[in-house]
């Protein structure tokens, strides 16, 4: 298991980017629904999502505000991080099995609220192709 | 960006709209005491979006040392003009 890594606000440069790679799996989409009982039939009832036009189950959005969080805590800026809001568009509908790279690029750095403001995108497949996109604020502690 | 006082408050009614779920009228005299939704967290989005909408930078506890909107519009200004004090 991999330890967060550990950006101080000063090491930050605003332009700077940052990228991870997520894959949606068949147990995060099954634990999401079994957790939080979002048992919509568009995220279990393989027939209604491509009766609705889907190509196939789809995945709740909510995994990829998962995968975000992941990346604030764990990846960029890591152990330091509080995520203070986190405003997304979801622009694609994502399925099991579909690869996602996050990319997060450091649009403004607030120094007197040790604030970092980072602009993300999740790009899917070989295309990157625009699956969601957003803005989140993360205060960065001291320590 | 050459801007008098009346045009920054009326820009900081523009971003109070977008910040605030309910309707805050901004004057000179407005405080964070007087609005209940404005706490820590919120002052940060705002000073966030400041920031951004007007091209300005603060210094650590500038924000917080001005007592109502007014003096955080004098502070904008200040930053427009390129004044450090």
């Amino acid at each position: 298991m991999r330890s967060p890594r550990d950006f101080s606000f000063q090491e930050i440069e605003e332009g700077s980017e940052y990228s991870e790679t997520y894959r949606i799996g068949d147990e995060a989409i099954s634990s999401l629904t079994d957790v939080f009982e979002d048992r919509s039939p568009v995220h279990v009832d393989e027939v209604y999502a491509r009766e609705a036009g889907f190509e196939g189950r789809v995945s709740h959005g909510a995994i990829l505000n998962c995968f975000l969080s992941h990346f604030i805590g764990m990846r960029f800026p890591g152990r330091r991080s509080m995520l203070l809001s986190a405003n997304m568009s979801y622009r694609l509908p994502c399925y099991a099995g579909d690869e996602l790279v996050l990319k997060a690029v450091v649009k403004q750095k607030v120094e007197s609220a040790g604030v970092v403001v980072l602009d993300v995108r999740f790009l899917k497949g070989d295309r990157e192709e625009l699956a969601a996109s957003g803005r989140v604020q993360v205060k960065l502690r001291d320590v | 960006m050459n801007m008098t006082r009346s045009e920054v408050l009326e820009r900081l009614q523009e971003i109070f709209d977008d910040i605030f779920l309910d309707e805050v009228v901004v004057t000179p005299e407005l405080s964070a005491k007087q609005v209940e939704e404005w706490d820590s967290l919120l002052h940060i989005s705002l000073v966030v979006a400041v920031e951004e909408a007007f091209g300005v930078k603060f210094r650590v506890g500038e924000v917080e040392g001005t007592g109502n909107v007014g003096e955080f519009a004098d502070l904008i200004l200040k930053r427009l003009n390129g004044t450090n004090a």
